[in-house]
Formats: structure tokens, sequence, C-alpha cells
């Protein structure tokens, strides 16, 4: 009787201690199906997702395309949060920029942007021009850098909703191209998701 | 022993009706006389997972140009997890709706991949008899063939 209860009981009890193991560390693909999905964050997948779905949104749309044939300069400009969350919004028009180039539609400039965006370097090396440490014949000239012709920003809004157990968060990231010459938005693009997850009872 | 064969028999229709009645199926209404035109592509497909290939239908793969001079390519896909059987299993094993990730690769015209930075997998969500168009953007106008991987959502499923 006991021998065929512990028979009974022990592939339970091993699969129980198995589920309670842990793993090594591993490689996963940043953003793939073994990626973390949470609910009170913004995870890797997600960050890819927009940034796909909204390169793609303005690639193809021909908003970047100039009548004169010539690749028109897009700056990236400030994407605002305003979500309870720290957000890295680079995560997102890093990968913006590197869809935009690899287009080939239009040009990035790395003079002029918010944040990580901008390059001081552009302006700093122009500082040369009375360094006698420096060919002066090698130092970049000011009125040489090409300004932008559109500027690339957003933001970011959260809404959080509970309902006893399950929290549900819906973000979206509102994306906008405008034309610098006459101010008016030539592009613009929603891009929105919400996940849900029920706490259990214990 | 007959009678209790016969109630636990009845017990278990009912608890298959009460299970694939509660679940929601889509209806779809279109259009008989089309008036579109559109490119078709034909599609080769390569199936690792059976029930992925069988839980979801591709009605048509189409191709057009963007304005922005680059191709887009559009798979019409609906969910077969339709009927009284397919019902009773998803609600008993609580799959409905059905997850999916999907993905676009591209190639240019020497069958090298393009990469993107923003290549990423995209989720869909079917539910019964829905028709869903999953939707893929060339980053460039060098792309010339594609490749769209689709599974279940491990996260999900």
């Amino acid at each position: 009787m006991m021998k065929r209860w512990f028979l009974i009981a022990l592939p339970a009890v091993l699969a129980a201690v198995q589920g309670g193991c842990g793993s090594d560390a591993r490689y996963i693909e940043p953003g793939g199906p073994e990626a973390l999905v949470t609910v009170s964050a913004v995870d890797a997948a997600e960050w890819k997702r927009v940034a796909g779905e909204a390169a793609q949104s303005l690639v193809a749309s021909g908003a970047l395309k100039r009548s004169d044939g010539m690749a028109p300069v897009v700056m990236i400009g400030r994407v605002r949060n305003y979500t309870l969350l720290h957000l890295e919004t680079g995560l997102l028009t890093n990968q913006m920029r590197q869809a935009i180039l690899a287009s080939g539609q239009a040009k990035v400039t790395s003079a002029a942007g918010y944040g990580g965006n901008l390059d001081r370097a552009v302006r700093r090396i122009r500082d040369k021009e009375n360094d006698d440490l420096f060919d002066q014949a090698t130092v970049q000239k000011r009125g040489t850098v090409i300004a932008p012709n559109f500027s690339l920003a957003g933001m970011i809004i959260q809404q959080n909703t509970v309902s006893g157990r399950t929290e549900e968060s819906y973000y979206m990231f509102h994306l906008t191209l405008t034309d610098l010459r006459t101010g008016i938005a030539v592009w613009e693009k929603n891009v929105d998701f919400a996940k849900q997850a029920t706490r259990p009872v214990l | 022993m007959k009678k209790q064969f016969f109630l636990t028999a009845v017990a278990a229709l009912l608890l298959g009706a009460a299970l694939t009645g509660c679940q929601d199926t889509v209806n779809t209404v279109e259009n008989r006389d089309l008036a579109m035109n559109p490119d078709s592509v034909d599609a080769r497909k390569f199936s690792t997972d059976s029930f992925c290939r069988d839980r979801l239908a591709l009605l048509s793969l189409r191709r057009s140009m963007t304005p922005g001079g680059v191709m887009m390519v559009q798979a019409q896909i609906r969910s077969e997890r339709y009927g009284f059987w397919s019902e009773l299993w998803s609600g008993f094993r609580g799959d409905n709706p059905y997850y999916v990730l999907y993905r676009f690769n591209w190639l240019d015209e020497h069958g090298m991949e393009v990469p993107t930075a923003a290549n990423a997998w995209q989720p869909a969500i079917f539910i019964p008899g829905e028709i869903k168009f999953l939707q893929g953007v060339a980053p460039n106008s060098r792309c010339k063939d594609f490749v769209l991987s689709v599974m279940e959502d491990p996260n999900a499923n």
C-alpha cells in the first residue's frame, strides 16, 4: 500500500522539484519569442516592434521623397515620455535613425537633435579653427553643416487599468514627421499595444 | 453500469456544448463581385509545426509598391479553429484566442538578406474564424523577395 502511494507521489514530487529549479544564464534573441513579457514595463520586444512598425510606415508613405529627387535630411527630435516609467527613448529613436538611413530615402543629421541624437563634436571641432595644434586646412569650416529639412519627434502615453486581480497596461507611441520649412506634419503614426495579466489567488 | 455510462456521456456532451457555445467566433461578409486587381504571389510553404499549419490557412499572398517606392507584402490568413471539435479542444486547452508571432525577412536581387534594425517578431491574435492581413514593408528598394515566418507565441499559448 505504502509502496503504491510512493510510486504515485514520486513523479509529482520530481515534477515539483524540477519546476522549482533555476537555469543557467543563456543568450536569447533580443525581443524574440523567449524574451520576457511584463505588464508594468515596456519590454525589449515592444521597443523593436514599435520601431519596426513605425519605420515601415514612414518608409512606405513616401513622405521623405523630395520633388527634386535629393535625399532630405532628418533630425531626431524629442520623444516625450508621458508614462509613469523611466524610459530610454533612445531604444526607439536609434532604431528609427537606422531604418531611415537603410531606406536610402533620407539622411539623418547629428548636428541637430535631442539627447543622444546630437553629436556635439560637429560644433566643437569648429572651435579648433584658432588652435595652432591642428592643420587649419583640415579643420572643418563654419557654414558647411547641412540643416535638416524634417524633424522626427513624438510622445509615449500610458494608461493602466485594474479590475480585481487583473491588471492591464495600454501604451501608445505617437510619432510625427514635420516639414521644418512649413511646420506641417507630413507623416504621423500611432503604434499601440496592451498587456494584461492576472495575479494568482495565493 | 449502463446507466452510469449513459449519464457520463450526457455530462461530457453537455460540457462540450457549454465549452463550444461559450466561444465567440467570427463571421465575415464581403462583396461577391470583387473590383480589385491584386498582384498575387505564388507561395512555397515549409511547415515544421503541424499545429500552426492546421490552425491557420493562407488565403492569399499579394505584393504591391508603396508611394515610397518599396515593396509591401500582405498575407491574408484565416483562423481555422472553428467547428464543434476545434472549439471544444481550444476551449478545453484555453487556446482561444490563438496567439502567433510573425516576421518578414527580406532578400535583395542576389538573394542576400537585407538586415534592418527594426526587424522584429510582431504579434497577431486570431479569434476562431477571423481573417487577418499580415503586412510587411521592405526596408529599401533593393529588396526583391521575402520570407514570412509564423510561429505560435510561447508566452501566450
